[in-house]
């Protein structure tokens, strides 16, 4: 995510259109490419918010395991399927990540380097299509053993979601932070008597 | 003697309840395949059966069918005395439950408790109660410190159980299982053939390994071309060699290398390693060979990026033309240090390859010279017909079409499967597509080549021509098993692994004397050299006395 980021600041300060009265920095080696000092402070807030983001997923995802993340994200209205989407993505992402290693792997000792020629073209066509058939095959069989276990459409909830008091003063205190960080924010905005 | 094609008049069910009858059942894969052919058999309450055959006979079919998985189309089958089918109450799956040979495909949740739990919750069972099964579950597997490890980090061997936990926990009436011992090592084998041995319901076993089924099962139905060729005894099955031979089950070759007494060769209780630990001027090791070693490790350790130690101060030698074979239970470092050997993971230390160190630049070298053949040919075969998979290595070597025409031929000549050419490997048996990643290795003219796990799930029959084969190759081998009977028929020398080190060193037959260090190392063959010996007698019984 760090060198999209980079890429904001690099790239928007150099590309934003003029706007009247804005603050300009033109380097000497480069007279055709002024520096936009709306540019960078927008490319600032876009990267502030990105990290932001991150930081509150952090909290998020990484204090509870993932079938009870998803289990509240349930609860509040995601939809099943994309629900176990995610569930069996998150499990068989490692499965394919190394089915396609080892199969890179083996193509390698066959001598394999990758080159911008037909065969190349051709060897990555085949590989791809043999990881799609593999993925495929996969899925049948994995849906197979979940028939098995009395699957009818539905994960059974592993976790039980209870509210308490602890969890409403705590769900409140971070509200009333929440309140407090908006009114400062728009306290400058407030006419001044 | 076959049965008649469509009459059950075989050995039988146990007498009792029977709980499934299959009369007339026929099904045909949407390509045309035929997979079965009007079939007819009963199997009863409490029934051990045994369902073998060669690939591509119909078993993996049949269970699909009894389950459910698949549609009836034609025939029928009844369980507990009621008709199943689309137009009746389906197999109840819950009550029988099937072990797949891939025990991943069973981990489908994130933690060992929750793939466990999935069943019973599906049951409508209660969390109370769920809870009590998960741990009584895990624990008859060994696995109860395990239960809140996601399920993509434990071993192979720990899979295989959480997936058998995972079904154990629906209490089912019928348990299948597909294949069970596939890639386990001897101890982790005998961990499993306990479990089922004490299992109290109806076992249905597809599996190649006799010598595995021989202590479980009572009953044997031999599948061939989709239909019902035999049903009898286990004891029939194994004593007579013409069935065994005509499907493809005949084990016996594992006899010629051996003569089946182990107890007459003298036990050697202690080795070493014979590579010496003398430092030449150079500082590195002087081998106590005199030869050259083709490829050679000294103190050479390599770690996994997740920190785990893969192995760790190796000295290992390689001669040219001898045939090594590494063993070691599930985990000690044999496909670790094959990929050392192939230079795929850098490690620490020294690793030359005709006395010449190897480093990331020069492996491209090493991988002209070493032939691969990974333990799941899934992994190495790609291309969609035999002849683009062979001719893939010598096309990246840049070699004029001509030579590269009379390599695949070679090649193929070699593996036995001339006329191969424009078949689709993906079609092919297990044992074809092993034979296939063996000719696409030689295609290439390699001096080493080496194998991992090359009998996994192969049948007796694909097994015998794969050993006759590797017996034919002129080169330096190496060979990562846990078949004792491969071990001893094709390798000079044999290296001991345990937790990432070379433990011993030796000739091969000091290491079959060596009983300690296989039971140490969880490659305590015992028991099956027992069954071993059991099936001999039966066999010769069979054919002195006409039994």
């Amino acid at each position: 995510m760090s060198g999209f980021l980079i890429m904001f600041l690099l790239v928007l300060p150099f590309t934003s259109r003029e706007q009247p009265g804005e603050i300009l920095l033109i380097f000497p080696l480069l007279p055709g490419f002024p520096f936009h000092l709306n540019g960078f402070l927008l490319a600032l807030t876009i990267v502030v918010k990105a990290c932001a983001i991150a930081l509150l997923m952090e909290p998020m995802l990484a204090t509870s395991s993932l079938s009870a993340t998803l289990h509240g994200f349930s609860r509040i209205g995601i939809p099943s399927p994309i629900i176990q989407m995610i569930l069996l993505s998150h499990r068989y992402i490692f499965v394919f990540h190394q089915e396609l290693l080892r199969m890179l792997r083996s193509m390698r000792v066959r001598g394999f380097t990758a080159r911008t020629d037909i065969l190349t073209m051709k060897t990555m066509g085949n590989f791809f299509g043999m990881l799609f058939i593999n993925s495929y095959d996969r899925t049948q069989k994995v849906y197979e053993a979940m028939l098995c276990r009395g699957y009818r459409g539905n994960f059974p909830a592993f976790h039980t979601l209870e509210i308490n008091g602890k969890d409403l003063a705590k769900g409140g205190m971070w509200i009333m932070i929440g309140f407090i960080l908006l009114f400062i924010e728009l306290m400058p905005s407030f006419p001044s008597p | 003697m076959h049965l008649a094609d469509n009459g059950y008049h075989g050995y039988g069910p146990a007498a009792g309840e029977l709980l499934f009858q299959v009369e007339g059942l026929s099904f045909v894969y949407p390509d045309g395949n035929q997979a079965l052919a009007d079939i007819a058999f009963s199997i009863g309450k409490g029934d051990r059966l045994a369902l073998v055959g060669k690939n591509g006979s119909g078993k993996s079919t049949l269970v699909k069918l009894l389950n459910g998985l698949l549609p009836l189309q034609k025939g029928s089958i009844r369980y507990r005395g009621r008709e199943t089918g689309p137009s009746f109450q389906p197999v109840p799956r819950q009550e029988t439950g099937i072990l797949f040979q891939d025990p991943e495909n069973h981990l489908f949740c994130n933690t060992v408790f929750e793939n466990v739990a999935f069943g019973p919750m599906n049951q409508g069972c209660s969390r109370d109660e769920v809870e009590e099964l998960v741990r009584g579950c895990l624990e008859t597997v060994g696995l109860e410190k395990l239960m809140y490890k996601p399920a993509h980090l434990l071993s192979y061997g720990q899979k295989k159980r959480a997936a058998l936990a995972s079904i154990l926990a629906m209490k089912p009436e019928v348990l299948i299982l597909d294949e069970p011992t596939a890639n386990l090592d001897p101890r982790q084998e005998r961990i499993l053939q306990e479990l089922l041995a004490g299992f109290p319901g109806t076992l249905i076993i597809i599996d190649h390994d006799l010598l595995f089924l021989y202590d479980i099962c009572d009953r044997a139905i031999v599948l061939a071309d989709g239909r019902v060729h035999h049903d009898f005894s286990i004891r029939e099955l194994v004593s007579s060699q013409d069935s065994l031979k005509e499907h493809g089950l005949d084990f016996t070759f594992r006899f010629a290398c051996c003569g089946g007494r182990h107890e007459n060769t003298p036990i050697v209780p202690h080795h070493h390693h014979h590579l010496s630990h003398d430092h030449g001027r150079n500082g590195v090791h002087v081998p106590a060979v005199a030869r050259e070693p083709i490829l050679e490790l000294q103190h050479f350790s390599y770690q996994y990026p997740d920190g785990t130690t893969g192995v760790s101060d190796i000295n290992l030698a390689v001669y040219p033309g001898e045939t090594l074979a590494i063993v070691g239970e599930n985990g000690a470092g044999k496909s670790t240090i094959a990929k050392c050997l192939l230079g795929l993971n850098q490690g620490d230390g020294y690793f030359y390859y005709k006395g010449e160190k190897m480093d990331r630049r020069r492996r491209q070298i090493l991988w002209r010279q070493v032939g691969m053949v990974f333990q799941n040919t899934a992994d190495q075969l790609f291309c969609p017909s035999c002849r683009e998979e062979v001719a893939f290595g010598p096309q990246q070597m840049k070699l004029p079409a001509i030579e590269i025409e009379k390599r695949i031929e070679e090649a193929l000549h070699r593996v036995q499967l001339e006329g191969y050419e424009s078949r689709i490997p993906l079609n092919m048996s297990g044992g074809e597509r092993k034979r296939l990643a063996i000719a696409a290795a030689l295609s290439m003219h390699p001096e080493i080549l080496l194998l991992d796990e090359p009998t996994a799930s192969l049948d007796p029959e694909s097994q015998e021509l794969l050993l006759e084969i590797l017996k034919k190759l002129e080169m330096t081998k190496i060979i990562i098993t846990h078949d004792m009977y491969f071990i001893r028929d094709l390798s000079d020398r044999t290296i001991v692994m345990h937790q990432g080190k070379v433990i011993r060193d030796y000739p091969t037959p000091d290491f079959l004397a060596d009983r300690h260090v296989q039971a140490v190392n969880g490659l305590d063959y015992t028991y099956k050299n027992n069954c071993l010996e059991k099936i001999m007698d039966l066999q010769h019984n069979h054919l002195h006395h006409g039994g």
